[in-house]
């Protein structure tokens, strides 16, 4: 048996209606179900990373939630100030939230009515055979005309019944539309779908080195300051990280690509980002320290909660001083000129001061890279189980160096083979990356431990210390043959074909 | 999926009443529902206001599962299909007569609705024989309306003596009260009694009630036109209670 399909149209006007509905009347009874106006609201994270993923998360008036996808809908009650995964009560809502949004917060992307009416087709038993559905969408200002969609609905079993009213309403009717959709409701309300995030910068293998950093630096610095507004909000704390990993991007690069610039230019440029960067590190440090609460929590036996409580307290309230200075500084005129002559100098031409500026990018980066590449084969064959710390943090930073060289020059790469051989150096990193971690938590607690007075507290931060040392020699002792799996040979040749010249 | 069936060789007990209303409440908790009426007399169909097919096709009901599914025909409500019956259902025993292993033949031919829906419920027609025999092995629960009178004690004990004869599980068996009016003493007296004899009755009772009566008037479940009725929060607490039975079985 074929399924029946709902067929779906754009009305006009009502008057169309009526007259459906009459030529309707000549061979159905007929029953009208008016329907309420309902609000909803389109809501997501900055990034639209839930539309990104396929979903579309509705919220009523009533605090319903209602997220959306093509294999069915889930809802879920939850406060009116819901806007991160943990405000949600568990459940499959909650995991599709975490693993969409992770640290992001809810907001509303638009606003808008639905009203939905039906009209059951009768038969002479007063039985629903077929259903009339029409769907009109309204936006809040009342100068945008709303949208009215009409559907025909099948019911399983009344075939002639529907084949009918098909018929009848295609005599009145224009074309069939596509289902009445929200992203054709997106355009009416002139908003524009957020695109997904892209590592291109729009370079050409052989353009001059110069001038292709520059436009990226360019690009990713303008990508920085998107993040400030969110900073000010205080959205959520992605922002700050966004803006911070967009500036640390450029004044890598700019590091790496040295020799495209003059030793003052590039002093210039690197001094710069800096500063604009360093007075963010406090609240980035305490905003990371707070976020891993539970993780902290899970570390310590009972007895250690209350201290570790008043811990937590004392950070909130340092966080909160640190979060106003960012504010402050960011409203701050010296800033704004900061942020307006980096503008300028990435935006200007290429001042071609060096023999390398002039090279193609290709050329440059293909050398930064392999070179980078050698460099962290040395520096990983020399590290053995007792190796000292320090070189293990070189090692660390050489690596991500070398991702970065990858990631920011992709597009003049296959992609493909670009990202097996960024995920092959990730797996390394993350262990590399976690060793470091637990130098930050450990120093992070140190530093503050010679601000506190409480000995309930300061038991909690010594026990968590000691933790996170022996969880940091667990990762240590993982280094070694991490990196034996990556200096293998065949991403070894894969880094001699790619980069090699 | 679950099968479930509302049965008694008694009639005008409740049996129709309660498959409609429980069907109802299944499919508005979301459980995608379908109803099958067996018996010839068509009553959930009438009061679901679905027409037979004009087909003769009662003889083709035990065949395979593709015939039978040609007949599902939408309800009103949400996530609740229905095959009604015809008037050439009347010969199911006989029919079944014809096959060998004839009283597993019903339980077969459901198994393909499991693609579709999570329960099935059947309304049966007061008899005993191939059908009912059939509708014992089909089902994982018999919910048996008994109105509390000595005679329905009389038959209630009947049916037990019947699945312990014949080696059916006794625990299938889910007997309630239906029909009852507690200002008569002879109920109230017949409740107790059969309590203490079976101890599976489920504590939610059905009153005797004129918004029951009414279905054939307004042929819908009571929760459409009788919402806040004692009658209709029967109905909702004993598929309430039905649940966590079904889900054991
Ligand atoms: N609890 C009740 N109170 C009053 N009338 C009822 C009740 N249950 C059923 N009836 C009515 O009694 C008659 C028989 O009920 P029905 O459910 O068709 O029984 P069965 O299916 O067992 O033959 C019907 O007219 C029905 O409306
Ligand atoms: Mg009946």
């Amino acid at each position: 048996m074929t399924e029946l399909q709902a067929k779906h149209w754009l009305l006009p006007d009502n008057k169309v209606l009526r007259q459906l509905e009459s030529s309707l009347k000549t061979r159905f009874s007929m029953q009208k179900k008016p329907g309420n106006k309902l609000k909803y609201q389109l809501q997501d994270d900055y990034d639209w990373h839930l539309w990104h993923a396929g979903y579309r998360l509705f919220k009523t008036a009533q605090c319903e939630f209602r997220l959306e996808s093509p294999k069915g809908s889930i809802c879920e009650i939850a406060g009116e100030n819901a806007r991160f995964w943990w405000d949600f009560p568990d459940g499959e809502f909650k995991n599709i939230l975490k693993r969409c949004i992770k640290l992001r917060a809810l907001g509303e992307i638009c606003r808008f009515e639905i009203t939905e009416s039906t009209i059951d087709l009768l038969d002479t038993e007063r039985k629903t055979v077929a259903r009339i559905k029409t769907t009109t969408f309204f936006t809040e200002d009342a100068e945008t005309p709303g949208q009215q969609f009409l559907s025909l609905i099948p019911l399983r079993g009344y075939q002639n019944a529907f084949n009918k009213a098909l018929e009848l309403c295609q005599a009145q009717l224009n074309d069939d539309a596509p289902e009445p959709s929200l992203d054709k409701l997106l355009k009416i309300l002139g908003i524009k779908l957020k695109e997904k995030p892209t590592n291109k910068y729009g370079i050409t293998p052989s353009e001059p080195c110069e001038q292709a950093v520059l436009q990226m630096c360019k690009s990713m610095f303008s990508q920085a300051c998107k993040n400030e507004a969110g900073v000010i909000l205080d959205t959520d704390t992605e922002f700050l990280h966004q803006y911070r990993v967009a500036i640390r991007k450029a004044r890598s690069l700019i590091n790496l690509m040295k020799k495209a610039f003059s030793e003052t230019t590039h002093s210039q440029l690197k001094t710069e980002l800096a500063a604009l960067a360093s007075p963010t590190n406090p609240l980035r440090d305490l905003d990371v320290f707070l976020l891993d609460k539970s993780y902290y929590q899970s570390l310590l036996p009972e007895n250690y909660a209350p201290g570790l409580e008043t811990l937590f307290d004392h950070i909130a309230k340092e966080r909160q001083v640190a979060y106003k200075r960012v504010v402050t500084l960011f409203k701050s005129r010296a800033y704004r000129q900061k942020c307006k002559t980096l503008e300028v100098l990435f935006s200007s031409a290429p001042s071609f001061e060096t023999e390398s500026s002039h090279k193609p990018v290709l050329t440059m980066a293909k050398k930064r890279t392999y070179n980078r590449y050698r460099k962290i084969c040395v520096l990983g064959n020399e590290i053995n189980d007792e190796t000292p710390d320090a070189d293990v943090h070189e090692l660390r930073i050489e690596c991500k160096k070398l991702r970065y060289l990858i990631e920011f020059f992709s597009e003049l790469f296959p992609e493909k083979r670009i990202s097996t051989l960024a995920k092959s150096l990730k797996t390394l990193q993350t262990i590399l990356g976690n060793f470091n971690d637990y130098s930050v938590q450990k120093e992070f607690l140190a530093a503050h431990l010679a601000k506190e007075k409480d000995a309930e507290v300061i038991a909690a931060i010594n026990g968590l210390i000691a933790v996170l040392h022996q969880k940091q020699l667990q990762e240590r002792a993982r280094v070694c043959k991490a990196f034996a799996e990556f200096s293998n040979t065949s991403i070894a040749t894969e880094f001699e074909q790619l980069f090699a010249q | 999926m679950r099968v479930i069936s509302c049965y008694s060789m008694k009639g005008g007990v409740g049996k129709t009443a309660t498959a409609v209303n429980i069907a109802y409440w299944a499919a508005k908790s979301g459980i995608k529902t379908l109803l099958i009426d067996l018996d010839p007399q068509g009553a959930s169909s009438f009061y679901f206001r679905v027409k037979p097919t004009k087909k003769n096709w009662g003889s083709k009901f035990f065949k395979a599962y593709k015939e039978l599914v040609q007949h599902v025909k939408a309800s009103d409500y949400e996530n609740l299909d229905i095959i009604p019956a015809h008037l050439s259902f009347r010969n199911f025993d006989t029919m079944l007569g014809d096959y060998n292993k004839r009283t597993a033949r019903l339980r077969k031919i459901l198994k393909g609705m499991s693609k579709e829906y999570k329960l099935v419920v059947l309304d049966c027609p007061p008899t005993i024989g191939y059908l009912s025999e059939s509708v014992f092995t089909a089902s994982d629960l018999i919910f048996v309306p008994v109105i509390p009178t000595t005679l329905s004690e009389r038959t209630y004990e009947q049916l037990n003596q019947f699945f312990k004869k014949f080696n059916y599980k006794r625990n299938r068996l889910v007997p309630f009260f239906s029909m009852v009016q507690m200002q008569k003493v002879l109920h109230k007296r017949t409740m107790e009694t059969m309590r203490s004899r079976y101890n599976n009755f489920m504590d939610t009772i059905i009153p005797f009630s004129i918004d029951i009566e009414n279905m054939g008037e307004h042929r819908a479940p009571v929760d459409t036109y009788a919402r806040s009725r004692p009658a209709n929060k029967a109905y909702f607490s004993l598929w309430k209670e039905m649940i966590p039975l079904i889900k054991k079985s």
